[in-house]
Order: structure tokens, then C-alpha cells, then sequence
């Protein structure tokens, strides 16, 4: 057993048995007309802070606060915990209010998103690693720019030898486009490779106008096109790793506010 | 094969910076300058210079970092030959989503104020809608809330600077019948809290680990005040029943827990007679004795047997309780003719008693007492009444009957309320007592009538006697005769033993009812006099004789025969007439006996009530309802020894079980128990 799967084990055995022994003790404070709510809203309270919290850490990174990958740990498998916590707090009823109904929304939102956030880091990583060249994300408009610079130069010919005419117009009409920025970010999302299939198609359906020599010119083609597509799933790839932060967390600061807002409203509303 | 597109030496391979917050603006394009954007995002791409003016020539002064001087130079003008390749900066991702970030935390705290700053209802506050019952206070919430009132400080509330039970108190407003102490455990005083704890049962092996469990992380305690928020908490939907507990909820005070109603619950203890009844009625006599013989109407000429239950009891109009028709209704047809009991020659309550010492004389009218008409038949003692008319007096009677003195004040007394009615009765009265004499106010009449048919020459005797003269001869002065004659309801005078008494006109004989509602209380006390005693004696006597010192026959007529004591809640000893005790407080238990009887049969009944089979049942005036005193005579039980049973067995909580257990009905504490005990 790899200590990642061990590791991945003790985290979720750690997150059902809390989460078994939170229900627990809420079904016996409840039963002995104690509030378990309270008490469950400052331990979901404290959870939301020290998940917000995971992000100052990085920024702090001169104190000794322990290992980033340490509190990344605590940080997937308290949020994981944090969700049976909400629900023991609110209970099956829907909140009403803006105030409630905002707080609840923004928790599940956030929490959903982490867990997108967990999958995709969990099932991206091995796909980048299986297809085409591993890139730096920043660094992938620069190969782009390398690769349709080079396709480019295929399609313009040779010195003193005319370039294809198939070649230049099918260039015009559907790579120049391709070549010019990331393409297919949905496609590939989605694992398609019906977008680099067709163009392929499309550069060997001009096989029979082709001479020899614009022939090497189509093979060096579809080579070209076949390594943007491979960019192309690199940079989409990577960007969803990036992009589900763009919800997580901004969503999370609001949370916060909006947990803060209803702690100050239950303990006022609420009498012991 | 085709070489990779990333190089990763030193010279070819820039350093990456994620973490910055903006990034090239060509570097989309790919075609990032290798410096990138300052800190404040300005572009740092020099590609043209400020050419300096040299005499009359311009020269470029474009630095090495940006590729020196240019081969063409500056234009004639001062321009630089040079195209403009500054970028616009773009955020990079982190800058981005620290902008949304703080956008979405700004508008979410805008949200909050708003919210907060909202005047009139603040419906955005609400964690959800409250039950049905309090629809009408939705828009409301300072009806209910504290910190919701106008100018409070809502963090300083939230911090915990108001009473915890604030809030509560504004429940009371309208839920104002919970009791005397709304915040303590069951709305009772700790006193008595105190002593019903006291008195539980407490069976360490009955608690819980889940109560261990919960004490750690902290308990509610019967020594605190409880809010009502404990027990009923709101913003759960309109349909959401506030006054569901489980029964772990209700027994987390409790000293003693247990499972369920079948597993653990108490057994009851002579229930429901742990009280006694208002009336003496043996079910078990009058169903086994009486309704059942074939001589039924041998014990009661006329009277008619009950066919059911419902022949007495009936339904009140909430179907909770069971209630006993009148008097008339049920009771009437066998004991209306006791009350007016014929035979029985009332209650005397003025008399002329045997004289101690007879004078020696022939004529029996000797010249110490005068006339003093005495029969064989009359009493040897004053009754009661009488003796407290002359409490005062110096001499008062001896064994045996009354001295000559007390007999010239009996006629003194005669002849003044011959002249005076009653008047004079109210002034011979000790004050302590003159309460009596809205009793006797019929008396005095009877008083009159009797003096001057007994003491024919009083007024000429008494005068005589003021004056040492000789007494007036009454020898040939025609006195009623000593016959019996059938007495009369209500006063009447009695020539047999030369007595005035009285006997009931009817059932609740206001006259007897006010001389026991005012004697009950009193001879309670240790101070009570012998004449109070006795007269209470007298009259609270069902053999009812006629005399005080003996007991006559078994009568159930006589008004304590039925109508039992109880102290109130002062410990005050009174008579309860009415055949159900009045509900002072909300009992610890309901009951609903309309969900509980089918048609209202006899035999639905009898599952629960089952009248007692035992020989014991059939003996007259039983033990337990009645005594003897040290004369003999029969004197209901005190309270605290007579639980009276009514001729029904105690209802077990196994006839409970058969119905109530986990495979048919419910069996939650609620099903049974009230919390709130307190006046309805």
C-alpha cells in the first residue's frame, strides 16, 4: 500500500468516524434538550475560518506553520467534514432570509466547488502526463506562437519553390484561426477530438491535389496540428485546475462574511 | 521524431512567476518581453527613446537593455525612429481572482448591512417561517425577540448582555396562564419541585450513557431557570408542531430514566385513589348489594336500580372528564328519604336537661329551680349549642344534668328571647361564635313558642326569684303533653324530651351545610373548645341517634355519610360538596376518557374500573371510610389515613400496557403527561 493511498484512507476514515461521532453527540444533546445547533454552528464557524485560512497560509509562507502540502491535507478533509457539520447544523429545512439562505447557499457552493476542485486535481494530473508534451501553462501561447510560426513557414514554401495553393487556402480558411490561440478549451473539456480529427481529415482530403513535395508539406502539417491540439488539451486542462479557484475563492470571502453576519444574528436572536 | 517544444537549460528557459499579479499583455500572443509589467502593472518596454538634442542634431539615446542605439536614429524632428511596443498588462489568474474575491466579500457585506439596516420587519433575518400559531408575529419580531426591539445594540445583545430568559418573558404576554413560576421545571415553585424530586424514585442503573454523554458537553438542570426556547423552538415551517418532545426530552431532568411506558415506567400506586373522592359511593356494595339483588328496591321502597354506568356518570363537554350527575339524578331515588329521615329526631340543639340534684319536694315545683319541666325522655346534658350559650356562665352542668343556677339562667335566656327573638340568642353568644347565629336564626321562633308553652309563668318566676319572693304556684298550668308526635322537617319542637331540634328540610339543607362549612375548619385546631367538638361530632355522626353521647342506628342520610374532608391547600379542613374537586392546578396527567370508552357502555368502562370482589367490599361503613371513636360513635376517616378506593380496584399500569406498547398506539410521555402544571 502506497503512502498516498494510506494517507488517503486515514483521511476518510477520519472524516466518517468524526462525522459519525458529531451525529452522535448531536442526537444525545438533542435528546437531553441541549442545543446542538449552537454548538455545531461554532465548530462549522471555526472550520469555514481555518479553510479560508489555507489561503493566508501560502502567503505567509516565511513563518513556520507547517508544510503547504500538510495543510492541504487538513484542509480537503476538514472540508469534507465540514459538510455533515452543516448538515447536522441546519437540519433538513431550507433556511429562510437572505442572511440564512445566502449563508447556506454560499456553504454548499463553496463546498461543491472544493470537491470539483478535488477531483479535478485528483484526475487532470495523470491525463497531462498521458498526452502530448507536459508544458508549463504560462509558457503555452509562446509554443503556440512557435508552432504556427513554423506551420506557417511550411505553408509559405521553400525558397524559390511556390508554395501549395490547396495548402495556403486550407491554411487561410481553417488553421490560421487554430494556430492563433488556444482552441477547443470545451472540447477538450469534454475529452473530444472531433475539432483536431476534422482538420486532420481536412488536410489529408487534399492528398490528391498534392505533389510530392506538397505532400511532406500536408504530413509536416498535421504534425503541427496535431501538437497545438495537444497544447490545446494542456492549456485546457491546466486552466480548469486554475479556473475552479476563480469560484472557490471569492465565494469562500463572501461566505464569511455571510457566516459572520449569522453568527452575530443567532447569538442575538437566540436565548439560552 | 519532433524535438520538444519546452527547453529547460538555463539560457532558453525564463523563469515563470505565477504569483505575480499581472502578467505581459503580449504574452497572449506569445510574445511576452522577458521583463514583463512593474509591480503596479505599468508595462516596462522601452523601445523608444527621448533622442537628446546635441547642437543642432538629435541623438538616440535608447539604453543597452532595450538594444542600444538604433541604427537609424532619431528622426529630424526629435522623433524616434522607433514603432511603440508597450503592452497593456493583463491581471494574471491570482490578481483576478483576488479582485473577485474582494468584489464578491464587499457585495456580500453590503447585502449584510442592508439587511441589518433594514427598518420595520426584518424578514431577512428570519432563518425561517414560525409555526402556524404564530403566523400573526412574522413581521414582528420584537413581539418575541429582545434584540429586535427599537435601539438595541444587536452585537452587545449577541454577546450575551441580556437575561437569558428575556426573551421568554415576552412569551408571557400572551401565553400569561403557565403558572407562578414560567421558568422553572414544570411551572412549579421549587419547593414543591423539591419535594416531588424528593419523592421520586431515583434507580442509578436507569441512567442512561447517553446522559453521561451529554453531561460532559453540559446538561440542563432542574436548578435553573429554563427558557421557553427549551422546549419550543421556532423558525421551523408553518407546520411544525412546537410542543413535540421525545421522551428521552422530557425525562432529561428526571432522577430516574427509563425506556418506554412498558419498559421502566413507574407502576401505579393505588391509582386514581391516591386522593380520596369528594363522595363516599362504594361501587362495589351498590353494584354487588344493592342494583344487582333480586330485591332490589327491599334496601329503598321506590327506588330505581342503575342499568350503567351511564345511568350516574356522563361526559363533560370536553370528553375528558367523567362526571356524576346531580343529586336528583342519581342519588335521590334511594337517599332523599334518608336525608328527611323521619325516624330520626333531628339534631337537638337546645333542651331542658335533667336537673342534677331533685329538690325534696312532693310536688316536684320546689322553690330552688321553680318549674323546670323535664320528662323521662330528656337529655341528661345540654347539646352543644346550648352549653356554648352559656360558656360564660359560672356554674355549668355536672354528669348527670344541670345545677339549679345554670336552670334560672336557661329561663333568664328564655324570657329574653321571648322578648327580645334573636336578638338575644346573637348577644348570649361568645363573640368568637356569633357566626352561629346566622345558623339559628330559626331557632328563636321555636324558642318562643317552646318557653311559653313550658314556662306558662315565667316572667312571674323569674321576678319572684329577683326578689327572693315565693315562687308562683304552676301546679294546674296545662303543659304540652309528652307524647311523640311526628316531627317535622327544619325546626320543631319536641315535648318527648322537652328538646328543640332539627332535622334537614332536604338534601343540601342550607342550614346544616353552613353550620359544617363553618365548624370543619374550626375543630381542626388543637384549641377548639368541647362544645365545638361535640356539635361538629354530632352532626358529622352518620348513626345519627338524636343524642350526642350515643349512637343510634347506621343512617346514611346524615351529611358526612356521603360528603367527605379534605384540607385545601392551606391545610384548612373543609366539607367538599360538589361531587368533583375543583382543579387548582393543571394535573401532571391527562386523560381523555371520550378516547377511551367505545358507546359509552358499561363494559368499557369495567375494562379499566373493576369493581373490587372481595368480601370487605360488602361490609357496611367500611374501615377505611369510617371509625369508631372511643363513645362508639362513627366518625369519617381523617384524610391522610383514608384513601378511598370507591369499591373499585386501583388501575394497574399493565391494563395500560395492553394498549398502549410499541405494536399499537402510542406510548410517548405526552400521551399521558401535562408539563406545564398550572391553572387552565
Amino acid at each position: 500500500m502506497t503512502l498516498f493511498v494510506r494517507r488517503r484512507i486515514t483521511g476518510a476514515t477520519f472524516v466518517v468516524v468524526c462525522s459519525l461521532l458529531l451525529m452522535a453527540t448531536s442526537r444525545t444533546m438533542e435528546s437531553h434538550l441541549l442545543r446542538p445547533g449552537t454548538w455545531l454552528g461554532w465548530l462549522l464557524t471555526f472550520s469555514v475560518l481555518f479553510l479560508a485560512s489555507y489561503r493566508v497560509r501560502k502567503q505567509l509562507a516565511m513563518l513556520p506553520l507547517g508544510s503547504s502540502a500538510a495543510w492541504l491535507q487538513c484542509h480537503v478533509y476538514v472540508g469534507l467534514l465540514s459538510l455533515p457539520v452543516f448538515l447536522l447544523h441546519a437540519g433538513v429545512q431550507w433556511p429562510g432570509g437572505l442572511i440564512e439562505t445566502m449563508t447556506g447557499l454560499l456553504f454548499l457552493i463553496v463546498f461543491c466547488t472544493g470537491v470539483v476542485g478535488l477531483i479535478l486535481t485528483r484526475m487532470i494530473p495523470p491525463r497531462l502526463t498521458g498526452r502530448g508534451e507536459e508544458v508549463i501553462r504560462e509558457r503555452i501561447p509562446v509554443f503556440i506562437r512557435m508552432l504556427r510560426d513554423e506551420a506557417e513557414a511550411s505553408v509559405a514554401g521553400v525558397k524559390d519553390e511556390a508554395p501549395s495553393e490547396v495548402l495556403s487556402e486550407l491554411y487561410l480558411r481553417r488553421l490560421h484561426s487554430f494556430f492563433q490561440r488556444p482552441a477547443n478549451f470545451f472540447s477538450h473539456v469534454i475529452h473530444s477530438t472531433k475539432p483536431c480529427t476534422g482538420l486532420l481529415n481536412a488536410l489529408t482530403d487534399t492528398r490528391r491535389f498534392l505533389n510530392a513535395r506538397d505532400e511532406q508539406t500536408m504530413v509536416h502539417l498535421a504534425d503541427c496540428v496535431k501538437r497545438k491540439d495537444d497544447l490545446d488539451y494542456q492549456y485546457a486542462m491546466q486552466s480548469l485546475i486554475k479556473y475552479w479557484l476563480l469560484l472557490h475563492v471569492p465565494l469562500t470571502w463572501a461566505l464569511v462574511v455571510f457566516a459572520s453576519c449569522h453568527v452575530v444574528i443567532a447569538m442575538a436572536y437566540t436565548s439560552q | 521524431m519532433t524535438a520538444p517544444l519546452q527547453q529547460f537549460d538555463w539560457k532558453s528557459s525564463s523563469y515563470e512567476r505565477p504569483g505575480d499579479v499581472w502578467v505581459c499583455g503580449k504574452a497572449c500572443d506569445g510574445r511576452p518581453c522577458r521583463l514583463g509589467p512593474s509591480a503596479d502593472g505599468e508595462c516596462t518596454v522601452r523601445s523608444q527613446c527621448e533622442p537628446e538634442k546635441v547642437e543642432d542634431r538629435y541623438r538616440c539615446t535608447r539604453s543597452v537593455l532595450y538594444g542600444g542605439k538604433c541604427a537609424d536614429g532619431p528622426g529630424t524632428d526629435g522623433t524616434c525612429c522607433q514603432a511603440d511596443e508597450s503592452c497593456q498588462p493583463r491581471m494574471s489568474l491570482l490578481k483576478r481572482r483576488k479582485v473577485a474575491g474582494a468584489i464578491c466579500a464587499a457585495i456580500s457585506l453590503a447585502c449584510c448591512l442592508i439587511a441589518f439596516a433594514q427598518s420595520g420587519p426584518k424578514s431577512s433575518l428570519s432563518p425561517g417561517a414560525i409555526a402556524s400559531a404564530h403566523a400573526g408575529l412574522e413581521t414582528n419580531c420584537a413581539a418575541c425577540h429582545v434584540a429586535a426591539e427599537p435601539g438595541t445594540n444587536l452585537l452587545s445583545t449577541a454577546v450575551g448582555l441580556h437575561l437569558s430568559t428575556a426573551d421568554s418573558e415576552k412569551c408571557l404576554k400572551c401565553h400569561h396562564d403557565i403558572g407562578a413560576a414560567p421558568f422553572s421545571p414544570h411551572s412549579i415553585n421549587r419547593q414543591r419541585l423539591a419535594e416531588l424530586t424528593a419523592g421520586a424514585d431515583e434507580n442509578p442503573d436507569s441512567v442512561r450513557r447517553s446522559s453521561q454523554l451529554a453531561a460532559i458537553v453540559g446538561s440542563v438542570s432542574s436548578n435553573q431557570e429554563l427558557s421557553c426556547s427549551v422546549c419550543h423552538q421556532e423558525h421551523h415551517g408553518r407546520s411544525f408542531d412546537l410542543s413535540t418532545l421525545s421522551d428521552q426530552q422530557c425525562q432529561t431532568c428526571h432522577k430516574s430514566q427509563f425506556a418506554d411506558f412498558t419498559h421502566g415506567h413507574p407502576d401505579f400506586e393505588q391509582f386514581p385513589h391516591q386522593t380520596r373522592p369528594n363522595i363516599y359511593f362504594d361501587h362495589a356494595r351498590h353494584l354487588n348489594a344493592y342494583f344487582h339483588t333480586s330485591d332490589e328496591t327491599a334496601h329503598s321502597p321506590g327506588a330505581e336500580s342503575s342499568t350503567s354506568c351511564s345511568t350516574c356518570h356522563h361526559l363533560d363537554a370536553g370528553g375528558g372528564m367523567m362526571l356524576s350527575a346531580d343529586f336528583d339524578r342519581t342519588c335521590a331515588t334511594c337517599h332523599e328519604s334518608q336525608i328527611v329521615d323521619l325516624p330520626f329526631p333531628g339534631v337537638p340543639f337546645f333542651g331542658l336537661p335533667q336537673v342534677t340534684q331533685r329538690p325534696d319536694t312532693e310536688s316536684g315545683e320546689d322553690s330552688i329551680h321553680g318549674n323546670w319541666p323535664v320528662t323521662e325522655a330528656s337529655l341528661r346534658d345540654m347539646p352543644p349549642f346550648m352549653s356554648l350559650l352559656f360558656a360564660e356562665a359560672d356554674s355549668g352542668t355536672s354528669p348527670g344534668g344541670i345545677s339549679s343556677a345554670m336552670i334560672w339562667q336557661c329561663k333568664q335566656l328564655l324570657l329574653q328571647v321571648r322578648r327580645g327573638g334573636e336578638m338575644a340568642l346573637t348577644e348570649r353568644l361568645p363573640k368568637e361564635y356569633s357566626w352561629l347565629a346566622d345558623s339559628f336564626a330559626g331557632m328563636s321562633p321555636m324558642l318562643v313558642a317552646a318557653s311559653q308553652s313550658w314556662f306558662p309563668r315565667l316572667s312571674e318566676e323569674l321576678a319572684a326569684h329577683a326578689t327572693n319572693q315565693p315562687l308562683p304556684e304552676t301546679a294546674g298550668v296545662a303543659l304540652p303533653e309528652t307524647r311523640a308526635v311526628p316531627p317535622t322537617r327544619g325546626w320543631y319542637i319536641s315535648d318527648i324530651d322537652r328538646t328543640i331540634r332539627y332535622r334537614p328540610v332536604s338534601h343540601a339543607d342550607p342550614v346544616m351545610r353552613g353550620l359544617l362549612d363553618n365548624l370543619a375548619p374550626l375543630v381542626q385546631g388543637e384549641a377548639v373548645s368541647d362544645e365545638l367538638l361535640e356539635m361538629y361530632t354530632a352532626l358529622a355522626n352518620p348513626s345519627g341517634s338524636g343524642e350526642i353521647s350515643r349512637s343510634g342506628p347506621l343512617a346514611t342520610g346524615r351529611c358526612l355519610s356521603c360528603h367527605t374532608t379534605s384540607t385545601d391547600g392551606d391545610g384548612v379542613l373543609q366539607v367538599n360538596w360538589n361531587t368533583k374537586k375543583p382543579i387548582g392546578d393543571a394535573p401532571f396527567t391527562n386523560f381523555r376518557h371520550e378516547s377511551h370508552t367505545q358507546n359509552n357502555n358499561a363494559e368499557s368502562c369495567l375494562t379499566c374500573h373493576q369493581i373490587q370482589k372481595e368480601q370487605q367490599a360488602l361490609d357496611f361503613f367500611r374501615p377505611e371510610y369510617f371509625t369508631r371513636d372511643d363513645l362508639g360513635r362513627w366518625k369519617p376517616q381523617t384524610e391522610d389515613a383514608c384513601p378511598l378506593s370507591s369499591g373499585l380496584s386501583p388501575i394497574k399500569r399493565s391494563q395500560c400496557v395492553s394498549c398502549h406498547n410499541k405494536s399499537t398506539v402510542s406510548q410517548t410521555c405526552l400521551e399521558c403527561h401535562n408539563y406545564h402544571v398550572h391553572s387552565p
